[in-house]
């Protein structure tokens, strides 16, 4: 019970801080999505964090914003 | 005309009407389609044809469907990470469904349960239909789960 309760926790989306990111630029989702080559529903749940990017996107993410990955995603917050 | 003629500006690409983006991302379904019913048509029609090629006729509609289906994948890898996921996720949904829906139905069957309309289980365009209809629910719920 308690392995699958540490599964579960785990399994949580990791925290970013892509939105005070993006708002400190003043960007939009879309043209963020733009930059990235992806779709605004993708930059909404990533925001949200209801989805966590993949590895590829993160580092597109980090070199757009000059940010190391650590700083954009803190997995333990 | 001149040397210093101003050159006209390039027309505004038109873009295509829904009605013939869905005909140009379905048409090779269009053409499997209609290939599968010429063709039950035919060996039906003509039980006396050699059985090489009756099998040949019948097998037919498989080309236009694997290249539909390259089609459908070629589309699949244009998408975004996101919207792979979500079909990734419906495509699971909708082929487990199908999987427990014609189970369920040959178990009946297999029972003396089953019902009148499928004494045969789902059949062929029983899966299709089934696998359409739980894909169209598993994208939206998907789709729901991310917005």
């Amino acid at each position: 019970m308690v392995d699958w309760h540490r599964r579960r926790q785990r399994s949580l989306p990791v925290k970013n801080h892509l939105r005070e990111l993006r708002a400190a630029r003043s960007w939009s989702q879309a043209h963020l999505a733009d930059q990235l080559g992806v779709s605004r529903q993708t930059i909404n749940a990533i925001e949200t964090g209801k989805y966590d990017p993949s590895l590829p996107l993160a580092f597109a993410l980090a070199r757009l914003f000059s940010q190391p990955i650590e700083a954009i995603f803190d997995p333990d917050a | 005309m001149t040397q210093n003629s101003v050159p006209k500006p390039a027309a505004a690409p038109s873009r295509p009407s829904r009605l013939q983006r869905v005909f140009k991302e379905n048409g090779w379904l269009f053409i499997a389609v209609t290939t599968y019913l010429i063709t039950l048509y035919l060996t039906q029609a003509h039980p006396e044809w050699p059985p090489i090629f009756r099998v040949a006729l019948t097998l037919l509609p498989l080309l236009p469907g694997v290249v539909y289906l390259r089609h459908l994948w070629l589309a699949f890898k244009s998408l975004d990470e996101l919207q792979q996921r979500i079909q990734v996720e419906a495509w699971g949904f909708a082929a487990t469904g199908t999987i427990i829906v014609g189970t369920a139905l040959n178990v009946l069957n297999a029972h003396g349960l089953g019902l009148e309309n499928y004494p045969h289980g789902l059949e062929i365009g029983g899966v299709y239909l089934t696998m359409f209809i739980l894909w169209s629910i598993g994208t939206a719920a998907a789709s729901a789960r991310y917005r």
